[in-house]
């Protein structure tokens, strides 16, 4: 009888170890904790209950903002008041801030995101004296590389400003056809400039302006001129437009009927965009309660070949992304950021869209809770910057690890 | 001999389920982290929170250590400059790693992907 409960005995725990093995021996990522796949799926349809994280992803989300939280307060010496104004309104040269970047997987796990170095260095110039501005995602930074547009430029003063960049770039030995890179960059220059000198015109619902329009541009070796993808490639430069402050009187546009078309198009697109934020604000008192603001919405621009105007979904080739901005400004943030696509513009269902504007807020406001929880004595999360998908028709979803978006969050210093 | 096989069989399973739960299921000390493999496959794992920590303390202290002296030495060299335009800010991508076995097949090397923002303003404008 001993022997025939010892045998039994050995058999169930043989099973029971081959069945725990089998379910818990898989080394993918199955197993961990994942925020909602509607967050990742673009959807148009409002949230039930299942739009919720479960507590398990909150305390991961939360596991992993703090980690960099701590890091920094164990590793940098607070400044116990040292930060005093010198000459010229300086003050020493300090650690100011720092930039994690996160990821969500398909799966909908997330998590710090390792691998692959972020660009090497980055500076930002100032203007002495100049006036208050704190953020990350900065529409008006300076890069070395931008080239700065205004809308009362002519075609003639693109020419100029843009013949140094193919002068650099035939010096660095790195392109081989310096007429091709000439006429590329020209007429690339030319449309931005088009374009601006349409923005610059569209008045945008109040409570929200345009503040910006970008470009990143990659000139291949053959000269060729084609919009930025990401790392690599021999020259990167910027073209950036900085709306002004106050409102220049119209210049008259001299414009063919495609780019009329194109202008009308433009200003239906930019208003219907523009009066769905200050709706989607009111999706933003979760926010609130937390510190940060919905103030920052860009969007990749695409231009049909028949005059349509849209979000455009790849980032390979859009003509630019449009950075809205609330007109009251706030220490913290929450940036929506919309990642280019393709030429063929997406057309945009208002109703989708809005709903999906709608749906962002609320995910950025999660993360925002959970930023807003591991403040440490010297460092706090002031910025969260979300990319999100574009679907067909304008739903939105949270952009993954194989899409162009991370999700950023920015820590600042603390002076004591 | 049947009895010390039943215990040797108890303790081997013991050892294992706990061992393969605390990998994939992050408790308080752990964070996830996500990165691409060889094929550009998104890859998940949870890892020790300490050793994430340990890496980016490190890797901080350090650039900071060494960035502070360097502008500060720029700043006497250059000082009453003319120009209207001042440099403001640098954002240095800060590059290290760790490997970290998660098993007798897979080792993961960790590089957080961190930007460091250096300043001599109250109120500076951050890289893009």
């Amino acid at each position: 009888m001993k022997a025939f409960q010892s045998k039994h005995l050995a058999t169930c725990l043989t099973i029971l170890g081959l069945a725990s093995s089998c379910s818990s021996g898989d080394p993918g990522p199955k197993n961990l904790p994942a925020l909602p796949q509607s967050w990742i799926q673009s959807s148009s349809q409002p949230g039930g209950s299942e739009d919720k994280p479960s507590p398990e992803a909150t305390k991961s989300v939360q596991a992993a903002f703090r980690v960099h939280s701590e890091a920094l307060e164990a590793g940098i010496k607070p400044t116990n008041g040292a930060l005093t104004l010198e000459s010229q309104g300086s003050v020493p040269w300090h650690l100011d801030g720092m930039i994690a970047s996160f990821a969500i997987d398909v799966g909908g796990v997330f998590g710090a995101l390792v691998g692959d170095g972020d660009a090497g260095v980055k500076v930002t110039w100032q203007k002495r004296q100049a006036g208050q501005t704190s953020q990350m995602s900065a529409p008006s930074a300076r890069k070395q590389t931008a080239y700065h547009f205004r809308s009362n430029m002519t075609t003639h003063d693109v020419k100029a400003m843009l013949e140094p960049a193919v002068r650099m770039a035939v010096a660095t030995r790195s392109v081989n056809d310096e007429a091709s890179l000439r006429r590329d960059l020209v007429a690339e220059g030319t449309k931005f400039l088009t374009i601006v000198r349409i923005l610059s015109q569209v008045d945008p619902t109040p409570g929200w302006h345009i503040d910006g329009f970008q470009l990143g541009l990659f000139i291949g070796a053959n000269g060729q001129v084609s919009p930025l993808i990401g790392t690599g490639g021999n020259i990167a430069l910027y073209f950036d437009w900085t709306a002004p402050s106050s409102k220049p009187e119209a210049a008259p546009l001299d414009l063919n009927p495609h780019q009329t078309l194109v202008k009308e198009n433009m200003a239906a697109f930019v208003q219907a965009l523009s009066s769905l934020l200050p709706e989607a604000e009111a999706e933003s008192t979760a926010i609130e309660k937390t510190g940060f603001e919905f103030q920052v919405f860009q969007v990749g621009l695409g231009i049909g070949v028949g005059g349509e105007v849209g979000i455009a979904s790849t980032q390979d080739s859009a003509v630019g992304r449009i950075i809205f901005k609330r007109d009251a400004a706030t220490e913290a943030l929450l940036s929506l950021r919309m990642p280019p696509s393709s030429r063929t513009a997406i057309p945009v269902s208002i109703r989708h869209f809005r709903e999906g504007i709608r749906r962002a807020i609320r995910m950025g406001a999660f993360f925002a809770r959970q930023a807003a929880a591991v403040d440490t004595p010297n460092w706090k999360a002031t910025e969260i910057e979300l990319g999100f998908d574009t679907n067909l028709g304008g739903t939105l979803g949270l952009a993954t690890i194989q899409g162009v978006g991370l999700i950023r969050l920015g820590f600042e210093r603390v002076e004591n | 001999m049947r009895d010390r096989w039943i215990l040797g069989s108890l303790i081997v399973f013991l050892s294992l389920l706990p061992g393969v739960d605390r990998a994939q299921e992050p408790s308080e000390d752990q964070i996830i982290v996500i990165g691409l493999d060889a094929m550009k496959r998104s890859t998940s794992h949870a890892i020790p929170a300490s050793l994430y920590r340990k890496t980016i303390v490190t890797g901080v202290s350090a650039f900071n250590e060494a960035m502070e002296p360097v502008l500060k030495k720029r700043d006497s060299s250059q000082a009453q400059t003319a120009s209207e335009w001042k440099l403001n800010s640098i954002g240095v991508g800060l590059g290290m790693s760790a490997q970290i076995g998660l098993g007798p097949l897979l080792n993961l090397t960790v590089s957080p992907q961190l930007r460091l923002i250096f300043s001599d303003s109250k109120n500076p404008v951050y890289p893009n």
